[in-house]
């Protein structure tokens, strides 16, 4: 067992280094053309936002309901009832929003996107471009992985609305909490950092989708069977390693955080 | 002209191009025949920069395109077109644009012109270019792939098993279309196939892969004499009757 | 719509009727559960630890109180986190791979195939992978959770100083067996979705590279919304329940 284990963690550990240097191909070449795939990467945030924005308006909602039920099941049990409002948002805006909301994306526009790339690789459209003289990076690569992280940040900010009403509305059906008692904990658990995090935590997520599935998308081979290979390891892969990057950003955001607070604390002892 | 010098290629520990050295005369139609899996595509892949020789050189004019690198490549790529095995057409984008998408860095006005041309030249109407690649027939969809090919005028042209997967009328047409091409814009043509009997229909000389080494390179009638067992396959397999009309003519046996 | 309920109908009949493939059977299941289980241990672990830390932190500096971790944590780990995060990863693994395997199969014309030799292919491509799903679903959700709250315990103990015993006496105080019995039923409605939507997206796959590449993304999609619509359905009916 340990040694499926390992060479589990072998394989992800190659994973992510031919990862990395396609993230610093892709940039490379964004960096040399940025005037030139403005208009495809605008043209990619509509058509990824579309895509996904229903199912994450409609699955945030759910989420939202899902939290507050058990919240409530476990603060009542404590007589904590009244921390509701604060305990669920902070944690829809800190954790659970960002990683659901990933998760969504990962599996409607990233499996999406390894199967168009996918599909073009085996189909010999990469070839073809390459040799009408495009480069398929600058054409078809960044104009997606910009969009996707642009569309991470962007759907957060849908996602988390539509997962706190989803949340009060809830708690106001089941449990007779009205908005303003709900919202009256918020601000004790809610701040400034609690929402950089989120949205740092989206960032990252949204680099980890955008990368994982243009990678995997550009580097299929095989035909049909191919890109079902594909599609499948870009789906397994960002989730996992959305939870690996959920607990290093956590634990830099907390460093962090802890760091800030003692400096200007610090500071103003001085 | 085209060189290929002492080629070898091999993906893992199959050995696909076992030192291969031919050259392309400038404007001959040559083919390149061989059972499936013999490095005929690898060659024509070989000759634009999209896969490197281990050893060996493949000389474009005056370029040594495998020692170039990726920016480089696209003066190669400017004077060698390839059409694919799949149509390769991005299904995005309309059929005018997928024909002009080589030609982004001309004009308005001479691209139109170009991509008008080129139509008439593989026998297409003009209603077809707004249409997408998915809402046209497979035949076509090649059509329009060599379109895009010729557009920036190459002077070489490379086919990548053209007719494999077309009815036998289509396949006529692609193969006339091929030989109509070489002649009137005077281009060198490049034709991987397994098809023998086109290539007796068009080409200049053929040239035959086996397990990564040449045969036989030669003339049509050349390779009619040519004593191997696999050419006297191929060419028994390309000018053999149909089978019903051979039973009529025997009823005791088929043939 | 009605061709999803069709596959789940006939699936189910062919509980009843047979033939049961118990070699297929376990092929799949081994391939699902033991194939996905490093995975899932890797990546438990790593949600256990994060949970804990975030949690502590809000106790720590919302409420300047600890004690409410050990139950919050392992209450939440049991009822939710150790169920939701192996259910979404393995949606990814097994309903990408099913999807595209089943797609596969039908754009190369073998679903074609089998019927012609009189051979159902629900009978013989989905009820094997139902039957292995449900159960190794199940069991990888029993066993993330018990490696989520080792991990969570680990994170309380060195970083808050709480007494290994201390932690588990407290959190039995408030979880109990019945909730152990919600993970698993949860667990196994969620391994029934996953076969059921792949395969049907399998089954319906267009031709082509560009068809197999739409049916396993379509699959992916799918069985995530469903999984979180079904997480909701059950976790209201089991609070009424506990």
């Amino acid at each position: 067992m340990t040694r499926a284990v390992w060479c589990e963690m072998l394989k992800i550990i190659n994973e992510i280094g031919g990862i990395t240097l396609f993230i610093l191909e892709v940039l490379k070449t964004w960096k040399c053309s940025l005037s030139k795939t403005f208009p495809l990467i605008l043209e990619q945030i509509s058509l990824v936002g579309f895509r996904s924005l229903t199912t994450v308006l409609f699955s945030g909602f759910f989420v939202g309901a899902i939290l507050v039920i058990q919240f409530q099941l476990m603060l009542s049990q404590y007589d904590a009832t009244s921390l509701l409002g604060g305990l669920n948002t902070s944690a829809t805006i800190r954790e659970i929003g960002p990683l659901i909301i990933s998760f969504l994306l990962a599996g409607k526009v990233g499996a999406y996107t390894a199967a168009e790339l996918g599909t073009m690789r085996v189909t010999e459209q990469i070839d073809a471009i390459r040799c009408l003289g495009t480069n398929p990076m600058e054409y078809l690569i960044v104009p997606r992985f910009v969009a996707i992280v642009v569309c991470s940040l962007l759907l957060l900010v849908f996602g988390l609305m539509v997962g706190i009403i989803g949340s009060m509305l809830i708690a106001s059906i089941l449990y007779n909490i009205n908005t303003l008692q709900y919202l009256q904990s918020v601000p004790r658990f809610t701040d400034v950092w609690s929402i950089t995090g989120g949205i740092f935590k989206s960032f990252v997520y949204g680099i980890i989708v955008a990368s994982v599935c243009t990678y995997k998308g550009y580097n299929t081979s095989g035909g049909a069977k191919g890109v079902g290979i594909a599609v499948t390891q870009s789906a397994i892969y960002t989730n996992l390693f959305i939870v690996f990057a959920n607990s290093f950003t956590s634990f830099l955001l907390e460093s962090f955080q802890r760091f800030f607070t003692a400096l200007t604390s610090g500071g103003i002892a001085l | 002209m085209i060189v290929f010098e002492n080629i070898y290629k091999s993906f893992g520990s199959k050995k696909v191009l076992d030192g291969v050295s031919f050259t392309v005369q400038t404007g001959e139609i040559l083919f390149i025949l061989g059972k499936s899996g013999m490095g005929k595509s690898v060659t024509l892949k070989n000759l634009v920069g999209l896969l490197k020789p281990e050893s060996g050189k493949v000389k474009v004019d005056q370029y040594t395109v495998n020692e170039l690198q990726e920016d480089k490549l696209s003066e190669v790529r400017k004077i060698c077109g390839m059409v694919f095995q799949h149509p390769a057409l991005l299904d995005s984008l309309t059929n005018y644009q997928n024909v002009a998408f080589g030609l982004q860095e001309w004009t308005q006005d001479k691209a139109r012109q170009r991509v008008l041309e080129c139509l008439k030249l593989v026998h297409l109407d003009e209603s077809i270019l707004l249409k997408k690649p998915p809402e046209i027939s497979y035949g076509m969809q090649k059509r329009v792939s060599i379109a895009r090919t010729i557009a920036p005028g190459p002077r070489y042209l490379l086919f990548d098993e053209p007719t494999t997967a077309l009815d036998p009328i289509t396949t006529n047409a692609i193969n006339d279309l091929i030989l109509e091409l070489s002649r009137t814009l005077k281009v060198t043509s490049l034709v991987v196939s397994h098809d023998m009997g086109c290539a007796m229909k068009i080409a200049d000389r053929i040239l035959v892969l086996d397990q990564g080494k040449i045969l036989a390179l030669g003339t049509v009638e050349e390779i009619k004499k040519h004593p191997a067992p696999l050419i006297q396959d191929f060419l028994s397999e390309a000018l053999s009757p149909p089978a019903h009309l051979a039973r009529d003519n025997d009823t005791s046996s088929v043939v | 719509m009605i061709a999803v309920f069709h596959i789940f109908a006939k699936t189910l009949m062919t509980c009843i009727k047979g033939p049961h493939r118990p070699r297929e059977i376990l092929n799949h299941m081994y391939l699902m559960g033991i194939g996905s289980l490093p995975i899932i241990l890797v990546a438990t672990a790593f949600a256990g630890m994060v949970f804990t830390l975030e949690i502590a932190f809000h106790m720590d500096t919302a409420l300047h109180t600890v004690e409410m971790i050990p139950g919050f944590t392992g209450q939440f780990v049991l009822r939710e986190l150790g169920i939701a995060i192996p259910a979404l990863l393995l949606v990814a693994k097994v309903g990408a791979s099913t999807a595209a395997e089943v797609g596969t199969m039908k754009v190369t014309e073998q679903i074609d195939a089998l019927r012609l030799l009189q051979i159902d292919p629900i009978e013989y491509l989905v009820y094997p992978r139902f039957v292995a799903s449900i159960i190794a679903v199940a069991s990888l959700t029993i066993i993330s959770i018990f490696v989520t709250l080792v991990c969570a315990i680990s994170v309380a103990v060195l970083k808050y100083n709480f007494g290994f015993l201390e932690y588990l006496n407290s959190l039995t105080q408030f979880v109990s067996d019945k909730d152990l019995l919600c993970a698993l039923v949860k667990g196994m409605v969620f391994g029934a979705v996953i076969p059921i939507i792949s395969c049907y997206y399998g089954f319906y796959c267009k031709a082509g590279a560009e068809g197999v590449g739409n049916a396993t993304t379509n699959s992916v999609v799918t069985s995530t919304i469903l999984v979180i619509v079904l997480d909701f359905l059950l976790t209201f009916a089991f609070s009424m329940i506990l």
